[in-house]
């Protein structure tokens, strides 16, 4: 997807981009950093998220971080958890992408991400090299309603090469397609924002296009605070549609028989199998004669259960996948695929 | 290894919880209020109740209880682990609660702000893993083990 010569200059992109912030500390922070990868192949959709977050209990030493991975695998049900691992058995470098704990590790090395997780309590262990196939953007100080601004860098379309193995099968990916993005800020979980975001690669490995789109809202998804869809052709961005010259509209509501949710134990706070997802989700992109139509149809939801900061509430994040149909055309050239997609609901 | 105690687990978790998430702590006594909860897990007896802001946990039956709640530590663990809900526990008979709908509904408010103080704090994780590992053997009802399990747990419960 991307020239060769170009790839040089891809890495340099990335490593100028993705690295850890982790901010001193001067008083009780709230920084929280995460990495999340997503990878689908025929039958498999992967999610892997490593988070590193300040520990803002009271009592909490200066300094006090809390490392957690999440990982959820689908085949034909989504099945992961929730671990949490002290920091005294984690290692990461601030200024670079470099970070283990326990056995679970992802580093940025010669132009790839390293990947390595493997859950305590669920048979799910995962090694993957991503390559990156298209240029990173950045979604910088993106305000919130009640605090300082968040961060968001995009890397949307890797190719995932290695191991799966979940329930005894091991899964061989061979430049499986993959997504990713590196999220900081300091924010507490539970204040007014909730977000809408998703990502769809082709299942043609030649389809050139890429499409990637957010919405951040308050936290009762009545005021819309920025959206945008953002598009990629052979691997450079080409177009980008924000505002209002985005519509997103929410059709029906899925209704799962069973719903995962992580921390399995978050299931005795947040219980029940209702969910704020829509069965369909249209997201249109207009503006100066450019147009994009992105339908997302919702087949399996997990839920990743977070504790509010400030509050005994929870924060719910809907990983939901499904297959998602793009068609559009930019500069005149009119352009479409389908793919496998997932996508992000945030809720109460 | 210790026999496993749901006693010495909920004794600690408490104590955890007063430490490193004081309101958590604090709901959990205010919405018990003045009720006296007797929690039988398997064959080990407890009461709990609140007083002051604190919340104590006995062995001796102080004052009749509001709430009985009776389960046991494979069913607990099948809650924790999210095999199973709260509801289908109850409904499958596998949890049994019984109180007036009041009390119940005082009693689930301090559960959850139990629960959800525990989410919140890591501890939590080495203490249920710690009661989930013990190996089973004599019943720990029996009265030298509650004896000394009381006295062990006393400073950190505050029984009234």
């Amino acid at each position: 997807m991307i020239p060769s010569d170009e790839r040089a200059r891809l890495q340099r992109a990335l490593e100028a981009r993705d690295y850890f912030r982790r901010p001193p500390r001067v008083e009780r922070g709230t920084h929280k950093e995460w990495l999340h990868f997503a990878v689908y192949a025929e039958g498999l959709d992967v999610l892997v998220n490593y988070s590193i977050v300040d520990d803002i209990r009271p009592r909490a030493p200066q300094g006090a971080e809390l490392y957690r991975l999440t990982c959820i695998v689908r085949e034909g049900a989504w099945d992961g958890d929730v671990d949490s691992w002290p920091q005294h058995s984690a290692r990461v470098r601030g200024g670079s992408l470099d970070l283990s704990f326990g056995p679970n590790e992802v580093r940025f090395e010669g132009g790839a991400y390293l990947l390595r997780a493997k859950l305590k309590n669920r048979p799910i262990e995962v090694d993957l090299v991503l390559e990156p196939d298209a240029f990173p953007t950045e979604a910088n100080n993106v305000n919130v309603e009640d605090g300082p601004p968040i961060h968001w860098m995009v890397a949307p379309r890797l190719r995932a090469s290695g191991t799966v193995k979940h329930a005894g099968r091991t899964h061989v990916l061979v430049d499986a397609p993959a997504y990713h993005d590196h999220n900081w800020g300091s924010f507490g979980w539970g204040r007014n924002f909730a977000w809408e975001w998703g990502y769809t690669l082709p299942r043609d490995k030649d389809n050139p296009w890429t499409l990637v789109f957010v919405r951040l809202t308050d936290r009762g998804h009545r005021r819309m605070l920025m959206q945008g869809i953002f598009l990629w052709r052979a691997g450079s961005k080409e177009r980008v549609f924000r505002d209002d010259e985005v519509e997103l509209r929410h059709e029906g509501l899925l209704r799962p028989r069973s719903l995962l949710k992580i921390p399995r134990v978050m299931g005795l706070v947040s219980p029940g199998t209702a969910v704020d997802v829509p069965r369909r989700l249209t997201v249109t992109g207009r503006s100066r004669g450019d147009w994009v139509d992105f339908e997302f149809d919702s087949s399996d939801v997990a839920q990743v259960i977070i504790p509010n900061d400030d509050d005994l509430g929870v924060t719910i994040i809907n990983e939901v996948s499904g297959d998602a149909r793009v068609r559009g055309e930019v500069r005149g050239e009119a352009f479409g695929f389908q793919g496998r997609s997932m996508c992000e609901f945030l809720g109460a | 290894m210790p026999k496993p105690s749901f006693v010495r687990f909920l004794c600690r978790s408490l104590a955890v919880l007063d430490d490193e998430l004081p309101r958590a702590y604090r709901a959990v006594a205010d919405r018990l209020g003045r009720r006296s909860v007797a929690i039988r897990v398997d064959d080990e007896f407890v009461f709990v109740s609140a007083a002051g802001g604190r919340v104590h946990v006995s062995l001796v039956l102080a004052r009749e209880p509001s709430v009985h709640l009776h389960t046991s530590r494979g069913e607990i663990r099948a809650l924790v682990d999210g095999r199973r809900s709260l509801l289908d526990a109850m409904l499958e008979g596998r949890l049994e609660l019984r109180g007036t709908v009041s009390d119940l509904i005082a009693f689930d408010g301090a559960l959850m702000a139990y629960l959800h103080g525990a989410v919140r704090c890591p501890h939590f994780i080495e203490l249920r893993d710690e009661y989930f590992k013990e190996t089973p053997g004599r019943p720990t009802g029996a009265p030298a083990e509650r004896e000394a399990t009381e006295h062990v747990f006393r400073p950190q419960t505050q029984a009234t």
